[in-house]
Formats: structure tokens, sequence, C-alpha cells
């Protein structure tokens, strides 16, 4: 089962809606309460409306979708069905879902959007587009209409953000002739002014980078920042240089590009692509992040560990949703096919298909047998591969936590990685160990441990 | 192009400003931004220096198994949800997790700092020496955990560890318990002379005056005071007593009756003291004056004091506090059955938060005398558990928490559920002994979860706790 007690209360948006949903708890209210007997849940919940409110949920991801008006994400009823599925105390009865369930489930941009029979098990986009299909007439003369306006709209952005980009090295040149040094000082006044006029010019993946800069500096000690401040300028400039040069690039390559840049790519295009990496497997989550973006969206980012390589899925929510958390726990583990975004360092994926319920597993994570210093090397190899690289997992073997003052560090056959300074209390019982093999991110300049095995069990973040 | 080009070159231009141009040759780049780009990405490549030096950490290993691991989940739940758990709570976890000789687990204490620095004595040595990490080694206090305490050990002890173990010889062997405390005085902190020194409470007798006589140069003046009242308890202690004083020229004593003269003691508040702050002000001045010597200076022994004072409430309020003072529980009985059935509510007006020098048991012993939960009027509000629970950091007795469960103000909380609060659940439940949580359970279970939530918890968490190793 992967709902859980544990797992709905992370989920909660504030206390108020789990009371409220404890009220809900009496079947008297549910008119209505079934599954399909593979972890597809739905229900009626009579509200103060003459008709009640219709619920899904999905037990693999937590998913969830409710009729109420209610603003918060997931509501009283959509917490209330979840609750009772994990108390088990309520029945539920087992029977074909309803086409308002198939409707939500079909239109579905998450995991579970998947098949709804064995027969299409291999092809989760049939259904999708089958849908589709079935509702809407195409007009060849429209579609031809909207085609060319599609068109016209990505070369009036393509010539913007040619604009913008001009206007970004005019703005670095700028800081050059005064010195990286005064930027660093002054980067919160000076980087307010530019990312604006990046997100004008429709290049938000570059805007964000700038806009986010300052933070990022200012998470140094001071004086590490004007060396971090030309690394981060000049990587930026490379990006942006690479994108006026994208024709000359391979085409992992130059998809990155673009998507760093600020285009993005629809989930459907993604799973049409033939090209794009497919790896099937088992996985485990070993850490999830929750961070608010200056656009206002909060960024929930699940690092998972597949047999062969890692994953990280990333959705955006607004904040004003409440939605904070990612539906997955670390150390839940599932299987799935997963289809990755082109890069020539593949790490950002989406499910296509999920094929078992995330479950909570106590086993230790399966980490490759490497030891810090080769960990290392593959970060190195794919930095010469994607040079903007941000945070990478490290995963390694017999290395120990240590500290030199106040900062701690993660030791091992002579290299020596910095660890966050937000995790210096939460590392100090990590002191104690002679070795402990794990993973974490490292982002060039700090890493965060995410999971550590240690002689008394496992540590996470 | 090379990387020390880069770095030496280019880079120091590059950071203090490129205006009068760059040295692009030495690296082949065609213009400021490539060199950059270039330095950039040499700086990316660049693997992180190693500190000059390691701490040598000197890890302290706590003898103490950690606490099972459904006690740990339990804990986890009840500190990380929405509503904070009260401060009674953690206290009553804290204590049980010391007298079942158990620690957290090393990855909670990060998780768990505010609870860990607020007990981190109880919690053992590696809580500790959590809360002490980032002090410099000179500062850091030691942990002496031994399996048992002796008369040569104690002084490693932690400050209550200490003044609990010299409560106990006081109250088996008086002088033993000085000899060790004179032994060992001048090597410890104020604070902590004072713990040890308000312990003398118990036993006090004529032997003890040398070593208090000796305490008049003490460096400390709450050492001085404490010790110069100690003294004025003594019989046949001559010197003067202000506090004493004090409080003589505020009692008036009346004859009355025409054969047998009896004698009423009325005492006259300050005009300054506003009504509702006298017994405030009788807590104030009354707390440190002994029963010996109040008795000797009215001459009248304890018995006739009660007596003297029956018409007189302030009088007797002050009487039920110095009998109090000096663990005098028959006298404490008499006035609470006799004269005074809303001493308690005297006790939360007056603002008596503290019962120095109390063991647990006394505290227990204390509350059953004092506190008359049959007597509340429906409209009382409970908000006099918290005081309660706070006062007594441990269980009451099963007569007095049944008691409370059946007295009116609580069978109206089940009419008026809105009027329970978080507070109020956690102080039942910290007060709460054994065998009663089943009855607690029932009694709360219809309660919002906001308000009741952690409260289950910790009952959930006591109940594990206690079958650890039971």
């Amino acid at each position: 089962v992967s709902l859980s007690l544990a797992k709905i209360e992370a989920m909660a948006p504030d206390q108020g809606s789990l009371d409220a949903a404890r009220k809900l708890l009496k079947p008297a209210n549910w008119p209505t309460i079934a599954e399909d007997g593979s972890g597809l849940l739905w229900g009626e919940c009579q509200g103060s409306g003459a008709t009640p409110y219709r619920i899904s949920v999905t037990e693999m991801d937590a998913g969830y979708k409710c009729t109420c008006p209610s603003r918060k994400f997931p509501c009283k009823h959509s917490l209330a069905l979840m609750w009772m599925r994990a108390e088990a105390k309520t029945p539920f009865v087992v029977a074909a879902p309803p086409d308002w369930v198939k409707d939500w489930l079909s239109r579905r941009r998450g995991p579970s959007a998947a098949p709804q029979s064995a027969d299409d098990a291999g092809k989760p986009k049939a259904s999708i587009g089958q849908t589709v299909e079935a509702e809407e007439i195409i007009d060849p003369k429209a579609e031809a209409r909207a085609a060319a306006a599609r068109e016209r709209n990505r070369k009036d952005r393509e010539a913007s953000i040619a604009n913008g980009l001009d206007e970004f090295d005019l703005w670095i040149s700028d800081q050059l002739d005064t010195g990286i040094a005064a930027f660093a000082g002054n980067a919160g006044q000076l980087c307010r002014v530019m990312a604006p006029r990046l997100f004008d010019a429709k290049a938000s993946g570059l805007a964000l980078l700038v806009d986010t800069l300052p933070a990022r500096l200012f998470a140094l000690p001071e004086a590490a920042r004007p060396l971090a401040a030309a690394e981060e300028l000049g990587q930026m400039h490379l990006l942006a240089d690479a994108y006026r040069r994208q024709d000359l690039l391979p085409s992992a390559l130059r998809q990155d590009v673009r998507q760093t840049i600020g285009w993005s790519m629809t989930r459907e295009a993604l799973l049409d692509d033939p090209d794009a990496l497919r790896m099937t497997g088992s996985w485990r989550v070993w850490a999830t992040r929750v961070e608010v973006q200056p656009d206002k969206l909060r960024r929930i980012e699940t690092w998972l560990l597949g047999q062969f390589c890692h994953a990280v899925l990333i959705e955006f929510v607004p904040v004003s949703t409440g939605a904070s958390s990612s539906g997955f726990s670390v150390g839940d583990s599932f299987e799935a096919e997963f289809v990755f975004y082109p890069s020539p360092v593949p790490q950002r994926a989406i499910i296509a298909r999920q094929t078992t319920g995330a479950a909570e597993s106590e086993a230790p994570l399966d980490l490759p047998n490497q030891d810090l210093p080769t960990a290392y090397e593959a970060y190195e190899r794919a930095l010469a591969e994607k040079p903007w690289l941000w945070n990478y997992p490290l995963a390694f073997g017999q290395a120990r936590v240590r500290r030199a003052g106040e900062q701690y560090y993660l030791a091992g056959q002579g290299l020596s990685l910095p660890l966050d300074r937000s995790q210096a209390a939460s590392c100090w019982p990590l002191l104690q160990f002679e070795r402990v093999d794990g993973i974490g991110l490292w982002n060039g300049k700090t890493l965060t441990l995410g999971w550590l095995e240690t002689p008394i069990g496992r540590w996470t973040a | 192009m090379s990387m020390k080009a880069l770095k030496t070159v280019i880079l120091p231009k590059l950071l203090s400003g490129a205006r009068g141009g760059l040295p692009l040759e030495e690296i082949g780049a065609e213009n400021a931004l490539q060199a950059l780009s270039l330095a950039g990405q040499a700086l990316r490549f660049e693997r992180p220096s190693p500190p000059i030096l390691y701490e040598i950490e000197d890890w302290v290993a706590d003898p103490r198994p950690i606490m099972p691991e459904p006690a740990r989940k339990l804990l986890l739940r009840l500190t990380s949800g929405k509503s904070q758990p009260s401060a009674v709570v953690m206290t009553a976890i804290a204590r049980m997790l010391e007298t079942r000789n158990l620690r957290l687990h090393p990855f909670d204490l990060p998780k768990l700092e505010a609870f860990v620095r607020a007990h981190g004595e109880q919690l053992g040595a590696e809580a500790l020496a959590f809360t002490q990490r980032e002090m410099p080694v000179s500062g850091r206090q030691n942990y002496f955990a031994p399996d048992r305490l002796t008369d040569d050990n104690w002084m490693l002890a932690t400050p209550a560890v200490k003044a609990r173990f010299i409560a106990e010889r006081r109250t088996a062997n008086p002088a033993a318990a000085r000899a060790l405390v004179e032994a060992a005085w001048s090597g410890d902190n104020a604070d902590n002379r004072l713990r040890i020194l308000e312990t003398f409470r118990q036993n006090l007798s004529a032997d003890d005056a040398p070593f208090l006589d000796s305490l008049a140069k003490d460096r400390a003046p709450r050492v001085r005071d404490l010790a110069q009242g100690l003294l004025a308890r003594l019989p046949g202690f001559a010197g003067d007593n202000p506090a004493l004083r004090a409080v003589l020229e505020r009692i008036k004593i009346s004859k009355s009756g025409l054969v047998f003269k009896k004698t009423s003691l009325a005492l006259e508040l300050p005009a300054t003291v506003q009504k509702l702050a006298g017994l405030v002000w009788v807590r104030e001045n009354f707390s440190a004056i002994g029963l010996t010597e109040l008795s000797r200076s009215l001459s009248l022994d304890p018995e006739e004091l009660i007596v003297s004072a029956q018409k007189d409430s302030p009088m007797m309020f002050a009487l039920f506090l110095v009998a109090t003072g000096e663990k005098r529980f028959d006298l404490v009985a008499k006035i609470v059955t006799d004269h005074m059935k809303d001493a308690w509510d005297g006790v939360l007006a007056a603002g008596l938060d503290d019962l120095a020098g109390y063991l647990p048991e006394e505290r227990v012993g204390w509350a059953d005398i004092v506190v008359q939960p049959q007597i509340w009027p429906a409209n009382t509000s409970l908000w006099s558990l918290v005081r309660l629970a706070q006062m007594m950091e441990t269980p009451i007795s099963a007569r007095l928490f049944s008691a409370i469960l059946k007295s009116l103000p609580w069978a109206e909380l089940h009419k008026e559920p809105g009027k329970l609060t978080a507070e109020i659940a956690d102080s039942m439940a910290a007060l709460c002994p054994p065998e009663m949580r089943t009855r607690l359970r029932q009694e709360i279970a219809g309660f919002e979860t906001a308000k009741a939530g952690n409260a289950m918890l910790f009952l959930e968490l006591m109940d594990t706790l206690e079958a650890t190793y039971a």
C-alpha cells in the first residue's frame, strides 16, 4: 500500500485541512467509495451542494482530483479518501471506473496517466491520443492557420531571444569593464536590472539563472564570491553563445541549450520523441527538494537512483496552490519506464509508465561500488559534456565526514568536498563513523548529502 | 592557452576591471567575453582544496542504548507535527528517557535541537556534546554518566544529577551529605552552589550551622542570602533576620476571652498592595521564612499558629506557604482540611510555580493534599491543570487524576469541547499516571485532533518507552 498516514500528513497543506478531512471519515458522508483493484480510487462526498463532489485518487503516486471549489491542494475531500484508504477501515467496492474518473485519468499529466487495460499497457500515449482524436473534429484549414501562427510565434520568439542575448552580452561586458569583484558586491541590484529584460525577451531559463545568481553568491563566504561570479557569468555567456550557434551542435546538446535558455518541451513531445532515452526498471527515491523560485513557482525535485543511472523528476506548481511536497517519499521504490529530456548529460525525466505502486522500502540503497574520487571523475566527464551543469549526483563509498572549524567535508581517498553549510547540524552525528557510503548532490561548490548508509542505519537529509 | 595563464594573467584583470583591455593573445581568445567563459570553465574544473587540518574528533561514547525504533518514530511524529507539543510533555519525555536509561537516535539530535538544548543534561553524553558542538573545547561541560553515583564520583555528574544525589543523601544521612558538599564546594559555579545549598532545607539542623556560617563570605550574593535564610531557621539563632523582622511588623497579635485568653493573628498587607496582588505579596515575603523561627518569634507552637490564624485568610495562606516550604505535610493537610479547602486557588493566585527542593514523590504527596478537584465549581478554568503540570514535572497520583476526571469542570468540557486547548490536553497527558492512560485516551478521543492529537501521541510514546526493557 503506497498511501500511509505519514504521507497524507506530509501532503496536507495545513492542519485545518487534516481536521476537516477527519470529519469526513464517516462512510455515511460518502454515497460512493470504490476502487478498480489496481490502485485507482474514487468516491463521491456529499457536501453542502445538491450534487456530491467527485474525488479521484491514484495510489501509486498519490495523484488526486476533486470537483470541489477549494483552493487548497489536496482538499479535505481528497485527503479524506486517501485517509480512509490508508486506515483500511472502510471497505472500497471494486468496480470499473466511471467516465468522470476515466476522463481525469486520460487528461492527467502525471505518471499515472497510465493505460487502462492490459492490451495497451505498452502504449501509454494511445489512450491520450485516441481521446483527443475522438473528441475533436479537425478542420485542415484551421489546422494550417494554427500551424502558421505557431511558426510565426516561434520566429518572433527566436528573434526576441537573439536580441535579449545580445543585450545580455553587453551587460556582461559592462560588468567586465568595472570588474567582477565589484559586481559580486552589488550583484543583487545589477541582476535585478538584467533579469526582467531577459524575461521580456522570452529567455526565461537564462533570466531565472540571472535572477537567482545573487542568492547563490550570497550563500558563499564573502571571499569566494568574486571567483564564483566570474565562473557563473562565464558559463552564462557560454550558454548564450552556444544558443547562437545551436545549428552547429549535436542534437542532444542543442536541445539542452534550448531548454536551458527557456524553450520548454511538452510531455507529449517528449513521449513522441523516438530518439529520447528510455530506461525501464526499478527506481528508488533518495532525495526530494522543494524550492520557491522568484517567478512564484515552487520547484519540486524528486531524485531517483535506477539500476544504471540517476533521474530527477521536476514539477513546477504555483506557490498559491499550497502543494508543497513531492508525491513520493524518500525511500519509496517502484518499477517504471522513464523518458529523459534530451541532453548530453540526461538527468531530467518523466515517468512514461509506472508498473508498480510506490512502496516504502527499508532496504539499503543499491549504490554503485565506487569511491569518492571515481564519482568525482564521472562529474568532471559530465561537466566536459555540458559546461552549464548545475546539480550532479555523486554516489560514493568508503568516505568519511570530517570538519575543520565550522566547515564540514566529505573526505575520501585524497579528495575533500565541502558540505553545504545548511547541513552542518545534521552532519554532526556522522563525524563518529569511520566510513559512510551514500549519495549527494554536487553543485560545483558544495555537496548536499541526500542519503547515507552508516553503521547505525540509514541517514537521510 | 594554459590554465595557468587563465588564472594568473586573465582572471586578476577580470576581477579588477578590464577597461584597459585584456592580454587575449596569451590565451588565444578572441574577445573579453570568451576569455571570461574560458576562465569560468577553468575555475569549474578546479578541484576543491582540502583544509589544512581536520579537527581531531574526540567522540563521546554514550553507553545508553538508542531508544527503540517505534518510539523514535512516535517522537519524531510528535515533534514534527504542525502544532508543537507543550513544554510539559517534552519535559516528561526527557525524564522518561533518563529513567529508562535510553538515548535519542544520533540522527534525530539535529531534528530535535530545541528539545535537546532544553534537556541536554537528562538526555545523555551525546546529546550534551551535540548542544556544545560549536563551543571551544575549554568551555564545554563534561558529562559523566556512571552506572551508579557514589560519594567518590558524584561531583562529576551534571548539576541536576548532583543536586538530586545530595538531596537523597540529606534524607538518609545529613552529616555525610554536608561533608561531601564542603569538600567540593569551592570548585562549583554560583548556580550549582545555589542548587546544592537548596537541598539543605532537608533535615536542616544545628550541625549545619558552622558550614552555613562559612558561607557568609561566599562570592555570590544569592548563595549568601540563602545561607542566611537557612541559618535563621535553626533553633537558637541569635543573629538578625531582616525577612522575619519585616513580616513580624505586619502580623498583628490580639488576645480575646475572659478566662482562657485566645491569641489571634492577622496579617496586615501594605496599603500599596492591591487586593488581587495580596497573595503574591504573601508569597514573596513568607517563602523564605522558616516555621521554627516564626513559631519562636510569636511564642506559639505550629498547631497554635494555625488555630490563631483561622480568622485571617492571608495569615492562614502565609502559614500554608511556610509549611509547604518546610515540607510539613501534616500541617499543610491540617490547613487545607480544616481551614482552606481552596488552598490550590491561592497557590495559583500567589504565582507559586516551583516547589524548590521537593523530590518527585514529595510533589505528588503535596498535590494529593492541596489539589481538591471535587470542590471545583463547573465554571473553574482548567488552565490550572497547565500550572499543576508545570509544578509537578511528574505524573500525579491515580487518586488525584481520577478526581480530576470526575470533577465538574472536566464534565463541562465534554459538553463544550471547544473549551479544550492543546495545552490542557498536553498537561493532562503529562500528569497522567501509567495506570490511567487508557482512561485518559477514552476521555480525549472525541476531541479535535488539533487539540488532543499530541496528547494521544505522547501517551502512546510513554507506553512504548515503558515497554522497553520492562
